[in-house]
Parts: C-alpha cells; sequence; structure tokens
C-alpha cells in the first residue's frame, strides 16, 4: 500500500495556510481602509469571499494538524522499529 | 548528502517561494497604483524639501499663527538653527473657546415658560436621558464629517462648577445602567447596500432607574433636565422606518423617550417636581406634533457642540453663557409637510434600458431624483402658501399638503416655530427701523436700533432683514416662482448689558433683488413691481409686517404685522440686461443646466412634470414621487461612463503642450504674480507631463509636488468638523451650530481657529466645509451644512472660509452641487429647474467663490441629469468660472465610483473643469487619452489651478527660493523591493537545489540498478 506522503502534505497545508492568513489579514485591512474613506468600517466577515477564504485557512490548518501529527508518528514508528531490529 | 539535497523539501519550497515572488510582485504592483493612499495612512510625504542655505535666518512664514514662533535651538548635531515651536495648549484653549462661545450663541431657546431659564444658582437638578452620559452624547455626527471631540467634560461636573446640585446617585444610576449598551447607533442591513446606513436612539428604558428617580426626585427637585439626542451621517439619512419611534419617524419621540416625558410629568402633577427642561441634542429639526402634548416648561435645541459640548450646555442652561441663536430651519409639527420630502428616497427608473452602465456598490446608474418643489424649500413653501392664504390667492386654502391642519392648511397648524425664531434670556425693544438708498454703491442700507431692556441679563440680539419681490403676470406666464419672502442680510449685535442701546446696519445690494429667468429670458432678470425690505424677529415676523404694509385683510393674518418695519422700493421698469451678464466677470449669463430640468432636457419630453407652484397650490403640490423612464436611446448614451464626451471627440485643438522646457523657475518665483501672468505658461512648460497628470489624478489627501518646478506637495484632509484623522485635534461645533448664531465675525474666529490647527497639524487643505443645502429635515449629511436657507448658508460660510483661508489652509468646499441627500449618492441622475439650481443650491457657494475668499471646492458624486457633476462643463466651467470668476482648484469627491474612475469618464471631467481626483483612477494605467490635444491642455490649466491654490496656501511655509523639491522612495517601497528580490532569490535557489535533489535521485537509481 502506497505510503502517503504526511511529510509532503503538511508541508503543502503549511504553505497554504501561511498565505491564506496573509490574505484573510490583508483584504479585512484593505476594505476597512477603503470604508474608511467615508467613515465607515467593516468585520472580518462582511463579504462571502472573506467568509470562503477564512474558512479555506481553518481546514488548511486543520489538514496541516492533522498530517503533521500523522507524519511525528509515523516518524517514531520507524524509530521503535530501528530499534527493536537493533 | 542525501539530506541536503531533500527532493520535498525543496520541491515545497520552492513552491513557497515562488508564491511569496508572485505575491510581491503582483502586490508591489497593486500597491504602487495606490501609492498615493498607503503614503497618506503612513503620514509619509514622498517629497523632500533640501535646503542647502546654513539655517541662520527663519524660514518664511506666508502665512503665521499666533501660536508659535521660531526658536533658535542646538540640533542633535550640535548646530545652531532656527525650529518652528507650537504653543498647542495655547491654541487648543483658543479654539475651545471659540467652539463654546459658537455653542452658546448658536443654542436656541424654543420656549422658556415662566423664567424656568436660567437654572438658579445653588438649584437642585436631576439629569434624565442616556445622552447625560458624556460617551452617549452626541458631539458630530457621523462619517468623514465626525470627529471624537476628545473632551474629559462631564454634564453633572460642568453643571456643579456652575454652582448647580446635580442629583448624585440618579447621574451614577444613569451612567452604570447606560453601560449596557443604551447609546445611539448605527448600522447596516445584513445582506443590503453597505451605502445605507440605519440609527438606532437606544434610550436607556425609565424602568430601569425608576427606583433611583423616585427616591431621590424629592430632594433634586427644583428642575428636571431630559436630553434627547438624534444622529445622522454619511450614507445615513433619516428617512427609514424606526421602529421604536412614533409614526416609525426618527425625528419624532421614541417611546422609551415618551414613557420619561410621561414620568415627568407625573411627578410634576404629583408635586414632586417643579420644572422639566428638555434639551434637544440634534442638527436635524425635530418635529413637534407628539412632543407638543407634553408639559415642558423649557426647551432649548444646542446641535452638536464639538470639543465644549458639555462645557457650553452648562453655561446655557445656568446663565453663565447666554443663548441667542436663531433657527436656521423652519420647525414643523409634522417634517413630511414639506413638499420636498415627496420627492426624497430611493428611486428606480420605472423602465431603463439594458445598455445602461452596470450598477455596483458606487455606481448607481438606475437610480434618480426630482426636485420638483422647485424654489419652495424650507421655510419658502410656509411663507409664500401663508400669504397667498392671507391674500386669497393661489389656491393656497386647500387640503392639498395638510398633515396637522385640521381641514384645509393653515400656516399656525403645520408650523410651530419659524426660520429664524430664537431669543435670549435678555430682553430687548426695537425700533427706528430706516432704510437709506446709497446711490454710490446702488444698494440699501438698513438700520434698526436694539436696547436690552431686561433687568439683569446681557445678551446679544439679531437684525434680520427680509425680501419680497413682486409675484408678477410675467412670472406667472413664464414660470417663475417667487418666494414670499427670503432672507437677504443679517447681522448681531455686540453684548449689550441692561439699558444698553445699538444700532445696527445691514447693506443689502440691488443686484440682490434679481431673479433668474429659465424658460424665457434665459438669465437674470430685475422685474418691475414693489419690492419690500423688512424687519422680522423670524421669516414669519417679517412677513407679516410687509402684509401689514401692503394693507391686508388682517382677519386672516396670525398675527397683525407691523408696517413700520418695512420699507418699499418700487421699480418702475423690467430690466432685462443689467444682471444678463456675470457683475464679477463681464461674461454673458444663460441657461447652463437644461439637460438638468425634465422640461428643457431633450430627451425626456415625453416625461414632462409640473413643479410646484403659488400659482395653484393646490393642482400643482406634488401628490406621489414622480415617475421617470430611462429608455429613450439619446438619453442613455449621455448616462454612458466609457465614452468620451463630444467636446473631446469634436475638439479642434491640434497642438499639445511644451513640456520639459527648463528655464530655471520655481514655483515660489510666482508668489506674487497674477493668475493671468505669462509667467505661468513658463513654469508650466517647464514641466513634464507625468507630473501634470500626476498632480491631477492622484490628489489622495495629498496635492502631489513636482520636483522640476519645485513645487511642494501638500497634505489634506476630511472634515468639517476638525481634523478627523488626528487624536488631539479639536472637534469644532457642527454647521447649524454655526449658522444659528447668525454671527459673521465669530463664525470666522472659528475658521482662525480651525485653519491654525490645520497648520499646526501640518496640513494645507481641508475637505470642508459642506455647503448643501437642507431640502428636508431627513439628509443623513445636515449636520454638515449651514442651513435650508442659500443667504445664510452662503454668508456664514463666506465667513468660516475667511477663517480658514487666512491661515493658507485650501478649503474643498462641497458638495459642487445638488448632493442634498445620502442615499443613492453615487451617481443619480437628479433633476431640478435652472431657477431653483441657481437661486437655492448654488448660492451658498456662489458669495465666496465671487468674493475671491476661496481657492478650494469640491464636486459631487451626483449627475445633474444624466451628467456627473464633475464632467459637466456648464457648472464647473461656464458658471464656476465665467461667471464667478473662479480661479481655484476643484477636486471630486472621494473617487469609488466607476462614473468619475473609467479612463474616458477623467478625460472628460478635465476637459469640464475637474482639477484634481480624491483617488488615483488612471495610475499604473497607460491612460493614453492623455496625448489627446485638447486633453493635454486641460490638464495643463488644471495643473496651473491646483499650483496657484498651492502657492497661496500655508504649503509654501518654508519655501524660499534655492530650496529644492527631491522626491523620496518611502520606506515601504523600498521594502517591497527588498522582498522582491529576496525571495526572487530563494526561489531561485529553491529550484535549482530541486532539480540537483532529482538528478541525484535518478543518478543514485541508475547506480543501485
Amino acid at each position: 500500500m502506497r505510503k502517503v506522503p504526511f511529510g509532503f502534505l503538511t508541508g503543502l497545508f503549511a504553505i497554504l495556510c501561511f498565505y491564506l492568513t496573509i490574505g484573510v489579514v490583508a483584504l479585512y485591512i484593505i476594505l476597512n481602509l477603503v470604508a474608511a474613506a467615508t467613515g465607515q468600517s467593516i468585520s472580518l466577515f462582511a463579504n462571502w469571499y472573506q467568509t470562503l477564504l477564512f474558512v479555506l485557512d481553518i481546514i488548511c490548518l486543520i489538514a496541516f494538524i492533522i498530517c503533521l501529527v500523522f507524519l511525528i508518528l509515523r516518524k517514531r514508528k520507524g524509530i521503535k522499529h530501528v530499534e527493536s531490529v537493533q | 548528502m542525501s539530506k541536503v539535497f531533500n527532493k520535498t523539501l525543496w520541491g515545497l519550497s520552492s513552491v513557497f517561494w515562488a508564491l511569496f515572488f508572485a505575491i510581491t510582485i503582483a502586490g508591489g504592483s497593486i500597491a504602487n497604483s495606490y501609492e498615493t493612499q498607503i503614503n497618506s495612512f503612513m503620514d509619509i510625504n514622498p517629497y523632500k524639501q533640501v535646503d542647502d542655505s546654513d539655517n541662520t535666518t527663519p524660514d518664511v512664514m506666508y502665512y503665521k499663527s499666533d501660536y508659535n514662533r521660531y526658536r533658535w535651538h542646538k540640533n542633535e548635531d550640535g548646530k545652531y538653527e532656527f525650529q518652528l515651536e507650537w504653543n498647542v495648549d495655547g491654541l487648543h484653549e483658543y479654539a475651545k473657546a471659540a467652539i463654546k462661545q459658537v455653542n452658546n450663541e448658536g443654542s436656541v431657546i424654543l420656549w422658556n415658560n415662566d423664567g424656568t431659564l436660567p437654572l438658579k444658582q445653588d438649584s437642585n437638578v436631576s439629569l434624565y436621558g442616556t445622552s447625560v452620559v458624556a460617551s452617549n452624547y452626541i458631539v458630530s455626527g457621523e462619517g468623514s464629517g465626525a470627529h471624537a471631540a476628545n473632551t474629559q467634560d462631564t454634564l453633572r461636573l460642568c453643571l456643579e462648577s456652575n454652582g448647580v446640585n446635580v442629583n448624585p446617585t440618579l447621574t451614577d444610576e444613569i451612567e452604570l445602567k447606560a453601560a449596557a449598551g443604551y447609546k445611539s447607533t448605527m448600522h447596516n442591513l445584513p445582506g443590503s447596500d453597505i451605502n445605507v446606513v440605519y440609527f438606532d436612539v437606544n434610550e436607556l428604558p425609565f424602568d430601569m432607574i425608576q427606583a433611583t428617580s423616585d427616591s431621590t426626585i424629592a430632594s433634586y427637585n427644583d428642575t428636571a433636565v431630559y436630553i434627547i439626542s438624534r444622529n445622522g451621517s454619511e450614507n445615513g439619512d433619516l428617512f427609514f422606518n424606526a421602529s421604536e419611534c412614533m409614526d416609525g419617524n426618527y425625528l419624532d419621540l421614541t417611546n422609551e423617550e415618551v414613557e420619561y416625558l410621561t414620568q415627568l410629568e407625573n411627578y410634576k402633577k404629583q408635586g414632586k417636581l417643579k420644572k422639566i427642561v428638555l434639551v434637544l441634542n440634534t442638527s436635524n429639526p425635530m418635529q413637534f406634533k407628539n412632543l407638543v402634548n407634553y408639559d415642558i416648561d423649557a426647551c432649548l435645541w444646542v446641535g452638536f457642540g464639538g470639543t465644549s459640548s458639555f462645557r457650553s450646555l452648562a453655561d446655557v442652561l445656568t446663565g453663565r453663557a447666554d443663548p441667542n441663536g436663531r433657527l436656521p430651519n423652519i420647525y414643523v409639527y409634522d417634517n413630511y409637510s414639506a413638499p420636498a420630502t415627496v420627492n426624497q428616497g430611493d428611486f428606480t427608473f420605472t423602465e431603463y434600458s439594458d445598455n445602461l452602465p452596470k450598477t455596483t456598490t458606487y455606481t448607481h446608474n438606475t437610480k434618480y431624483i426630482v426636485y420638483q418643489e422647485g424654489i419652495y424649500v424650507g421655510y419658502r413653501y410656509y411663507e409664500t402658501r401663508y400669504e397667498d392664504y392671507v391674500l386669497n390667492q393661489g389656491n393656497s386654502d386647500s387640503s392639498a399638503g395638510v398633515k396637522e391642519s385640521e381641514s384645509n392648511w393653515r400656516y399656525d397648524e403645520e408650523v410651530i416655530f419659524p426660520f429664524g425664531y430664537g431669543s435670549s434670556y435678555a430682553e430687548f425693544e426695537r425700533s427706528n427701523f430706516h432704510v437709506e438708498y446709497d446711490m454710490l454703491t446702488n444698494s440699501y442700507n438698513c438700520y434698526l436700533t436694539t436696547k436690552n431692556v431686561s433687568d439683569t441679563y446681557s445678551g446679544k440680539d439679531v437684525f434680520q432683514v427680509y425680501l419680497q419681490k413682486p409675484y408678477t403676470d410675467y412670472d406667472k406666464e413664464n414660470n417663475i416662482e417667487k418666494s414670499a419672502v427670503e432672507l437677504i442680510g443679517f447681522a448681531k449685535s455686540p453684548k449689550l448689558a441692561p439699558g444698553d442701546e445699538y444700532t445696527f446696519e445691514v447693506n443689502v445690494k440691488a443686484s440682490d433683488f434679481i431673479t433668474y429667468d429659465s424658460y424665457n429670458k434665459k438669465t437674470y432678470i430685475l422685474e418691475k413691481g414693489d419690492y419690500y425690505l423688512a424687519y422680522g424677529d423670524d421669516s414669519h415676523d417679517a412677513l407679516n409686517n410687509i402684509l401689514a404694509s401692503k394693507g391686508a385683510d388682517t382677519s386672516r393674518m396670525d398675527a397683525p404685522g407691523n408696517k413700520d418695519y418695512v420699507y418699499k422700493i418700487t421699480q418702475k421698469e423690467d430690466d432685462f440686461e443689467t444682471y444678463s451678464k456675470s457683475l464679477k466677470t463681464g461674461n454673458p449669463i444663460t441657461n447652463q443646466f437644461d439637460d438638468t430640468d425634465i422640461n428643457l432636457y431633450e430627451h425626456t419630453q415625453d416625461q414632462k412634470i409640473t413643479y410646484l407652484s403659488r400659482n395653484d397650490w393646490s393642482g400643482t403640490y406634488p401628490i406621489a414621487p414622480v415617475s421617470m423612464k430611462c429608455v429613450d436611446p439619446e438619453m442613455v448614451k449621455d448616462m454612458q461612463i466609457n465614452t468620451l464626451s463630444d467636446e473631446i471627440t469634436e475638439s479642434d485643438i491640434t497642438e499639445m503642450p511644451q513640456y520639459n522646457q527648463d528655464s530655471g523657475l520655481s514655483l515660489i518665483d510666482l508668489m506674487y504674480e497674477d493668475f493671468d501672468s505669462d509667467k505661468w505658461d513658463i513654469l508650466l512648460n517647464q514641466m513634464s507631463q507625468e507630473e501634470q497628470v500626476s498632480i491631477v489624478t492622484d490628489a489622495f489627501e495629498m496635492i502631489q509636488g513636482a520636483t522640476s518646478i519645485n513645487a511642494p506637495s501638500g497634505k489634506v484632509q476630511d472634515g468639517p468638523a476638525g481634523i478627523r484623522k488626528s487624536e488631539n485635534s479639536m472637534g469644532y461645533s457642527c454647521e447649524v451650530l454655526m449658522a444659528a448664531t447668525f454671527n459673521v465675525p465669530l463664525v470666522k474666529k472659528l475658521g482662525t481657529a480651525f485653519g491654525m490647527e490645520c497648520m499646526q497639524l501640518g496640513f494645507g487643505g481641508v475637505y470642508g466645509p459642506g455647503a448643501n443645502i437642507h431640502r428636508s429635515a431627513y439628509s443623513g449629511r445636515n449636520f454638515e451644512y449651514f442651513s435650508e436657507d442659500p443667504v445664510l448658508s452662503a454668508v456664514i460660510l463666506d465667513a468660516e472660509l475667511d477663517g480658514l483661508c487666512s491661515k493658507g489652509v485650501i478649503p474643498f468646499t462641497k458638495h459642487f452641487a445638488l448632493n442634498d441627500q445620502e442615499r443613492n449618492r453615487y451617481g443619480v441622475a437628479t433633476w431640478a429647474n435652472e431657477q431653483s439650481i441657481r437661486e437655492i443650491y448654488l448660492k451658498a457657494f456662489q458669495v465666496s467663490t465671487e468674493k475671491g475668499t476661496t481657492l478650494g471646492l469640491m464636486s459631487s458624486y451626483n449627475r445633474l441629469g444624466c451628467t456627473w457633476t464633475g464632467a459637466h462643463k456648464g457648472l464647473l466651467t461656464n458658471v464656476l468660472r465665467d461667471e464667478w470668476g473662479f480661479i481655484g482648484a476643484i477636486e471630486t469627491d472621494c473617487s469609488a465610483g466607476e462614473h468619475m474612475a473609467t479612463e474616458e469618464a477623467v478625460a472628460n471631467a478635465v476637459v469640464a473643469g475637474q482639477d484634481l481626483w480624491l483617488g488615483s483612477p488612471v495610475k499604473g494605467k497607460a491612460w493614453n487619452y492623455k496625448n489627446i490635444p485638447v486633453v493635454a491642455q486641460a490638464l495643463r490649466t488644471s495643473t496651473k489651478r491646483a499650483l496657484y491654490a498651492v502657492l497661496h496656501s500655508n504649503i509654501m511655509n518654508g519655501m524660499k527660493s534655492g530650496i529644492k523639491i527631491v522626491e523620496i522612495t518611502p520606506w515601504w517601497q523600498t521594502l517591497i523591493l527588498g522582498l522582491q528580490i529576496s525571495s526572487g532569490v530563494l526561489m531561485s535557489a529553491s529550484i535549482i537545489l530541486v532539480i540537483l535533489s532529482f538528478v541525484l535521485a535518478l543518478k543514485k537509481k541508475a547506480e543501485v540498478k
């Protein structure tokens, strides 16, 4: 059975999470600067695309954590196997 | 080795850095197109003065302040130099004092039974209402005209310092309970237009403080002071359905406020309370049909008082200051009795072509509004209909427009307080009204003597002069309307002690008697007939005096009037020539707004309307909003925002301007040159085209500098209530309060304080004041505009501008023009006739522009007819410049709307006379239209106007010959460039390493095989 590449997935989800977080924050700042021109302000979830980005960010964060946990478990399993062989 | 050349690691690293690199490239490009906005947000000036002199003389200060000075000072390098120091505390004290004085003199006593006010020394007072809490009291409206006001005062402390005992337990209870969210708030509706804002009053329920009130009122029962507040905002008109208010009307009492008044009345009936005082902390007129049902002993209107709100309220309540303001708006029982309210709100074309530009958040291309009431705005309607009722003409005695009258329309059943109404703690007797004609100046000097006949109180009196023009057969034949009475001049006395006398003098020019004839002569005319100049305590009093002078039937009048206060002038002949040319420039005056009048615009000939007319009130009173369609192909074409105008496509201008012709001039060298001096051409020829395009089209909160001519850049900021984005700046009295003072020198003093503060904070321009008209009581930004009356607006505006400009501030007075409601302002097609446009809506801007007081204006978001104001040549060039002689710069409102920001819209507008963009609509784009000769020449002219305004502003303080202006790269651009380079390098390295990893892996695999 092919091994799931948890290392690669951990890194990938970390990258996605990083950029999505930047996106959520940047969009919030930019939209608020635009609204401030007329004395208004907006929330983190004022628009559907802000909410979508945030949800995707959370999903990637969860995926990153899961993959990292599995990666660590696999590494530990690998070390134990080596020790037992030794 | 295999650990170093890990395919997964370098593969992911490549992806990470590739994305990072792509984001910095794309982000950097986007950021650079918003460079000006980012610099403004970070308070970065990208233009630096380089002075190679030894700095042993103070910088040249073209505009001075009493609160700064140069000090000879040793700097960090050990060198001595002159540094400018500000006495900020002193400046703030001066400003606070001016604000307090405006608040005091603008406060209006609506009624004061049995001397309820002022509160006596040592009297015991209970304060009621959530607005008693400092953070809940409204000191300024919202939006770009908002200001935090930064006051530490509380009403309780201010009253106690004035010798009044305030119920401490009740006040503490209110502060505690109100903290649970009982205060005025604003919100959008989820999922709906973000440009529509709603308000909640959120009064603290009486039952939450009832127990404390019941138990403490006996000890503090001399007077109950109840404050009610109403807000206003950009994007926030007040004609929404306010469910907490009676009849859903935000400008009527809420159910909680009714409870307060009922409970306070009960205290009185039970003998537990002696007096009730109601304080109206509002800028929009409340309606009174329900308010008058309560036994309120005194009512005081105080507006939004900015930084000194509570201090001035306490002074006025206790008599330390005399509230001698006069209402700048008429107050009625039902605000919907004003005909303008029929055509206020949200109107979509009932039919419109699919070819109209697409509607977006900031461009409403299917919306319209029609000013069907014509000139009958505010008191002009009520007073004119009253006169026609007295004279039994014009079908005025009908049920049309009735809201509160029992059967047919009656003035005293619709109106509670006329325009100009107000009094003082002092009492005055007036006498000796007379008028003298001055042949030399062709004007009339009006005199009135006033005497303070009260025993105790000093105060100020106001002399209001009203004009009546004859309503003639010519008017009826040619659809000209005449208001029965209109304010034509005013003055305020100095403070008069008991027994003091003062003689007012007000000058009225004969040219003020003219009328605009939209349909026949299409210019200003002076008709033959009887003109009346009259004194009155208010507009209605003046009209009764005129009616008495005319011998009207007193049985139909609500007061006998006094003909001694009237002066009649008979114009023997019609004069259709003298005023057909501008008295300022000599240029001919003719219709410029045929495209804004439904009845004259050629593509709405099938949609003609009947404007409200005094010739037939009953037959012409609007009964329903006007319906409009937009299907005519030519009308649809006129609404487009992506097509070049005929001014450009049919222009015969072929010569491009000259650029980059260095002749060694700097902007400072033209300090004493006239606007028409030839040196300006030499200077402009020195500039590059990029600089001219930048100055004109990239002016977000800054007027760009130009290194080729050593022109410094200047910062500009909101707003009418004070510098908005500064933590410690002062919050100034709202404009309604300024107008209510009727005091020109005082408003000039306030403008001067504001101007000095702009200097101290480094701002060369301000987006304000506002000068639109209170067309209805419900416009959300009425707090930022002066009045429903154009003359009061014009004179008070001029006073404030005088003060601001004396300190070198460029005031971009807004919004030019006809932006009198907030709903759909982004691109709404506004329709009105030329007489009302000129006599009502443009008048406020005209006076200070013709006088040359100001070098700045701001155009508006809306359209005139189908054409955005910023691209309307009739408005911006023919009227503003050719007739009024304006030589300053006109800036757009924040260029969020596509109708102001497409490449074609920018080209059209600059050719029409628009000079500066509050935004960067063409930055980062090729904008090839700049190379069309007519557009390039227009850019050059706009650049000249902007530079002329800068040259005569405090932006030039410190500039002298020899100082160079250089452009610097802001740190954030350097940072982005650094990130781009480093991420590019890291991306490249990662890619190389991942390739090497794959190659090595393949080699190893091959070796294993």
